[in-house]
Protein backbone atom coordinates (compact mmCIF):
# COMPACT_ATOMS: atom_id res chain seq x y z
CA UNK A 1 0.00 0.00 0.00
CA UNK A 2 1.73 3.08 -1.10
CA UNK A 3 0.20 5.77 0.99
CA UNK A 4 0.71 3.74 4.29
CA UNK A 5 5.00 3.55 3.06
CA UNK A 6 4.96 6.77 2.13
CA UNK A 7 3.05 8.76 4.85
CA UNK A 8 4.79 12.22 6.00
CA UNK A 9 5.09 11.84 9.49
CA UNK A 10 8.47 10.31 10.56
CA UNK A 11 9.09 8.77 13.53
CA UNK A 12 12.12 9.37 16.11
CA UNK A 13 11.85 6.39 18.33
CA UNK A 14 15.04 5.14 17.38
CA UNK A 15 17.12 8.51 18.18
CA UNK A 16 15.17 9.11 21.40
CA UNK A 17 15.47 5.45 22.75
CA UNK A 18 19.61 6.09 21.85
CA UNK A 19 20.03 9.19 23.51
CA UNK A 20 18.14 7.62 26.79
CA UNK A 21 19.97 4.48 26.41
CA UNK A 22 17.18 2.17 26.55
CA UNK A 23 15.96 -0.54 24.49
CA UNK A 24 12.65 -1.09 22.81
CA UNK A 25 11.64 -4.21 25.23
CA UNK A 26 12.23 -1.86 27.62
CA UNK A 27 10.54 1.10 27.10
CA UNK A 28 7.81 -1.94 25.93
CA UNK A 29 7.18 -2.73 29.31
CA UNK A 30 7.50 0.31 30.86
CA UNK A 31 4.40 1.60 28.53
CA UNK A 32 2.50 -1.90 28.79
CA UNK A 33 2.51 -2.05 24.81
CA UNK A 34 3.25 -5.26 22.87
CA UNK A 35 6.55 -4.95 21.34
CA UNK A 36 5.20 -5.85 17.78
CA UNK A 37 3.20 -2.86 18.12
CA UNK A 38 5.87 -0.58 19.63
CA UNK A 39 7.71 -1.96 16.39
CA UNK A 40 5.34 -0.86 13.85
CA UNK A 41 5.32 2.67 15.47
CA UNK A 42 9.30 2.53 14.99
CA UNK A 43 9.33 1.52 11.71
CA UNK A 44 6.81 4.32 10.64
CA UNK A 45 4.36 1.48 9.40
CA UNK A 46 1.66 2.36 12.11
CA UNK A 47 -1.59 4.05 10.65
CA UNK A 48 -2.73 6.20 13.20
CA UNK A 49 -1.43 6.88 17.27
CA UNK A 50 -3.50 7.01 20.40
CA UNK A 51 -3.08 9.84 22.62
CA UNK A 52 -2.65 6.82 25.39
CA UNK A 53 0.40 6.06 23.68
CA UNK A 54 1.84 9.02 22.87
CA UNK A 55 1.26 10.31 26.42
CA UNK A 56 2.71 6.99 27.95
CA UNK A 57 5.96 7.37 25.45
CA UNK A 58 6.51 11.37 26.58
CA UNK A 59 6.38 10.41 29.98
CA UNK A 60 8.98 7.36 29.78
CA UNK A 61 11.23 8.93 27.26
CA UNK A 62 10.94 12.83 28.96
CA UNK A 63 10.14 14.45 25.73
CA UNK A 64 7.22 16.19 24.40
CA UNK A 65 5.23 14.85 20.87
CA UNK A 66 7.00 17.16 18.06
CA UNK A 67 10.38 15.30 19.49
CA UNK A 68 9.38 12.00 19.05
CA UNK A 69 6.76 12.48 15.50
CA UNK A 70 8.36 15.26 12.48
CA UNK A 71 6.43 16.33 9.52
CA UNK A 72 8.69 15.64 6.50
CA UNK A 73 7.84 18.52 3.67
CA UNK A 74 9.11 17.04 1.04
CA UNK A 75 6.85 13.47 0.91
CA UNK A 76 4.00 15.93 2.33
CA UNK A 77 4.40 18.20 -1.31
CA UNK A 78 4.70 15.03 -3.15
CA UNK A 79 0.98 13.81 -1.97
CA UNK B 1 -23.58 -21.59 19.02
CA UNK B 2 -21.44 -21.33 15.73
CA UNK B 3 -20.63 -24.62 15.67
CA UNK B 4 -24.33 -26.13 16.00
CA UNK B 5 -25.48 -23.34 13.25
CA UNK B 6 -22.98 -24.25 10.91
CA UNK B 7 -23.75 -28.13 11.05
CA UNK B 8 -26.97 -27.01 10.76
CA UNK B 9 -26.51 -25.27 7.58
CA UNK B 10 -24.55 -28.01 6.74
CA UNK B 11 -27.64 -30.59 7.02
CA UNK B 12 -29.84 -27.76 5.30
CA UNK B 13 -27.63 -27.62 2.00
CA UNK B 14 -27.50 -31.76 1.50
CA UNK B 15 -31.35 -31.45 2.37
CA UNK B 16 -30.89 -28.80 -0.72
CA UNK B 17 -29.84 -31.07 -2.78
CA UNK B 18 -31.50 -34.23 -1.95
CA UNK B 19 -34.55 -32.54 -3.05
CA UNK B 20 -33.25 -30.94 -6.01
CA UNK B 21 -32.21 -34.26 -7.11
CA UNK B 22 -35.40 -36.02 -6.81
CA UNK B 23 -37.52 -32.89 -8.26
CA UNK B 24 -34.79 -33.26 -11.05
CA UNK B 25 -35.73 -37.31 -11.52
CA UNK B 26 -39.67 -35.91 -11.54
CA UNK B 27 -38.93 -33.96 -13.90
CA UNK B 28 -37.55 -36.34 -16.31
CA UNK B 29 -40.02 -38.83 -15.32
CA UNK B 30 -42.50 -36.72 -16.31
CA UNK B 31 -40.94 -35.67 -19.22
CA UNK B 32 -40.03 -39.05 -20.56
CA UNK B 33 -43.08 -40.35 -19.77
CA UNK B 34 -46.17 -37.69 -19.94
CA UNK B 35 -48.87 -39.68 -20.78
CA UNK B 36 -48.11 -42.23 -17.71
CA UNK B 37 -48.85 -39.08 -15.50
CA UNK B 38 -52.07 -38.59 -17.10
CA UNK B 39 -54.19 -40.74 -15.40
CA UNK B 40 -52.73 -40.16 -12.07
CA UNK B 41 -52.58 -35.78 -12.23
CA UNK B 42 -56.76 -36.86 -13.20
CA UNK B 43 -56.88 -38.78 -10.35
CA UNK B 44 -54.71 -36.52 -7.61
CA UNK B 45 -55.60 -33.06 -8.62
CA UNK B 46 -59.69 -34.19 -9.53
CA UNK B 47 -59.17 -32.11 -13.36
CA UNK B 48 -61.17 -33.06 -15.78
CA UNK B 49 -60.46 -32.91 -19.88
CA UNK B 50 -57.49 -33.10 -21.67
CA UNK B 51 -56.50 -29.21 -21.59
CA UNK B 52 -56.75 -28.99 -17.66
CA UNK B 53 -54.87 -32.28 -17.62
CA UNK B 54 -52.08 -30.64 -19.43
CA UNK B 55 -52.16 -27.81 -17.70
CA UNK B 56 -51.23 -29.15 -14.20
CA UNK B 57 -48.81 -31.33 -15.90
CA UNK B 58 -47.34 -27.88 -17.37
CA UNK B 59 -47.49 -26.72 -13.71
CA UNK B 60 -45.56 -29.98 -12.39
CA UNK B 61 -42.97 -29.70 -15.26
CA UNK B 62 -42.34 -25.86 -14.55
CA UNK B 63 -42.30 -26.58 -10.46
CA UNK B 64 -39.44 -28.97 -10.87
CA UNK B 65 -37.73 -27.13 -13.93
CA UNK B 66 -37.51 -24.54 -11.02
CA UNK B 67 -36.13 -26.06 -8.15
CA UNK B 68 -33.14 -26.81 -9.80
CA UNK B 69 -31.81 -23.04 -10.58
CA UNK B 70 -33.42 -22.43 -6.67
CA UNK B 71 -31.18 -25.80 -5.08
CA UNK B 72 -28.02 -23.20 -6.86
CA UNK B 73 -29.03 -20.19 -5.33
CA UNK B 74 -29.51 -21.94 -1.75
CA UNK B 75 -26.72 -23.91 -1.94
CA UNK B 76 -24.78 -20.52 -3.00
CA UNK B 77 -26.52 -18.95 0.14
CA UNK B 78 -25.54 -21.66 3.17
CA UNK B 79 -22.25 -22.25 1.41
CA UNK B 80 -21.59 -18.31 2.14
CA UNK B 81 -22.91 -18.30 5.38
CA UNK B 82 -20.94 -20.90 6.46
CA UNK B 83 -18.10 -19.66 5.51
CA UNK B 84 -19.33 -15.99 7.33
CA UNK B 85 -20.40 -17.80 10.82
CA UNK B 86 -16.63 -19.75 10.61
CA UNK B 87 -15.22 -16.24 9.95
CA UNK B 88 -17.23 -14.91 12.76
CA UNK B 89 -16.11 -17.91 15.47
CA UNK B 90 -12.77 -16.77 14.77
CA UNK B 91 -13.12 -13.07 15.56
CA UNK B 92 -13.09 -11.91 12.19
CA UNK B 93 -16.11 -11.45 10.43
CA UNK B 94 -15.98 -7.66 9.39
CA UNK B 95 -13.26 -8.17 6.41
CA UNK B 96 -14.05 -7.40 2.78
CA UNK B 97 -14.38 -11.13 1.62
CA UNK B 98 -17.13 -11.27 4.28
CA UNK B 99 -19.08 -8.15 2.43
CA UNK B 100 -18.55 -9.99 -0.70
CA UNK B 101 -19.99 -13.24 0.72
CA UNK B 102 -23.09 -11.30 2.14
CA UNK B 103 -23.34 -9.59 -1.62
CA UNK B 104 -23.42 -13.30 -3.29
CA UNK B 105 -26.33 -14.20 -0.51
CA UNK B 106 -28.09 -11.06 -1.43
CA UNK B 107 -27.67 -11.69 -5.26
CA UNK B 108 -28.64 -14.93 -4.78
CA UNK B 109 -31.92 -14.63 -2.42
CA UNK B 110 -32.82 -11.96 -5.56
CA UNK B 111 -32.86 -14.76 -7.56
CA UNK B 112 -35.10 -17.24 -5.37
CA UNK B 113 -37.28 -14.34 -5.74
CA UNK B 114 -37.73 -13.68 -8.78
CA UNK B 115 -37.74 -17.82 -9.44
CA UNK B 116 -40.47 -17.29 -6.90
CA UNK B 117 -42.31 -14.71 -8.74
CA UNK B 118 -41.83 -16.74 -12.40
CA UNK B 119 -43.36 -19.70 -9.82
CA UNK B 120 -46.17 -17.30 -8.77
CA UNK B 121 -46.90 -16.69 -12.96
CA UNK B 122 -47.38 -20.15 -13.87
CA UNK B 123 -49.49 -21.24 -10.69
CA UNK B 124 -51.86 -18.73 -11.73
CA UNK B 125 -51.86 -19.60 -15.25
CA UNK B 126 -52.26 -22.83 -14.22
CA UNK B 127 -54.76 -22.48 -11.64
CA UNK B 128 -57.06 -20.85 -14.45
CA UNK B 129 -56.43 -23.22 -16.95
CA UNK B 130 -56.85 -26.22 -15.31
CA UNK B 131 -59.73 -25.19 -12.75
CA UNK B 132 -57.01 -26.36 -9.93
CA UNK B 133 -56.11 -23.62 -7.25
CA UNK B 134 -52.70 -23.81 -6.92
CA UNK B 135 -51.72 -21.69 -4.38
CA UNK B 136 -49.22 -18.95 -4.66
CA UNK B 137 -49.33 -15.60 -2.69
CA UNK B 138 -46.90 -12.22 -3.68
CA UNK B 139 -44.54 -11.75 -0.49
CA UNK B 140 -42.63 -8.63 0.13
CA UNK B 141 -40.58 -10.57 2.98
CA UNK B 142 -37.91 -11.76 0.42
CA UNK B 143 -37.81 -8.82 -1.39
CA UNK B 144 -36.80 -6.86 1.79
CA UNK B 145 -34.80 -9.61 2.92
CA UNK B 146 -32.45 -9.19 -0.01
CA UNK B 147 -32.49 -5.09 0.63
CA UNK B 148 -31.28 -5.92 4.17
CA UNK B 149 -28.60 -8.20 3.16
CA UNK B 150 -26.93 -5.63 0.53
CA UNK B 151 -27.09 -2.95 3.40
CA UNK B 152 -25.16 -5.27 5.61
CA UNK B 153 -22.73 -5.77 2.93
CA UNK B 154 -22.32 -2.24 2.76
CA UNK B 155 -21.87 -2.54 6.87
CA UNK B 156 -19.70 -5.17 6.52
CA UNK B 157 -17.65 -3.34 4.05
CA UNK B 158 -17.72 -0.47 6.12
CA UNK B 159 -16.39 -2.58 9.45
CA UNK B 160 -13.85 -4.25 7.37
CA UNK B 161 -12.26 -0.61 6.78
CA UNK B 162 -12.89 0.35 10.40
CA UNK B 163 -10.72 -2.61 11.65
CA UNK B 164 -8.51 -2.05 9.03
CA UNK B 165 -7.65 1.49 10.32
CA UNK B 166 -7.30 -0.05 13.97
CA UNK B 167 -4.80 -3.16 13.00
CA UNK B 168 -2.38 -0.15 11.76
CA UNK B 169 -3.68 1.83 15.11
CA UNK B 170 -0.86 1.89 17.93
Amino acid sequence: MPAEDTHAIAVRLDELLQDRGMTLTELSERIGLTLANLSILKTGKAKAIRFSTLEAICRELQCQPGDLLNYDKSKGDNR
Amino acid sequence: MFGTTIWLLRIANWLNWIGAVLFALLLAALLLANEHFYPAITQAFEVQGRQAVEAVWTWLVSACALVVPMAVCIHLIFTRLIALLRDAAEGRAFSELNAKRLMIVGWALLVVNILDLVFGQISIWASEASGEYFGWTFSLTGWFAVLLLFLLARVFREGAAMREDLKGTV
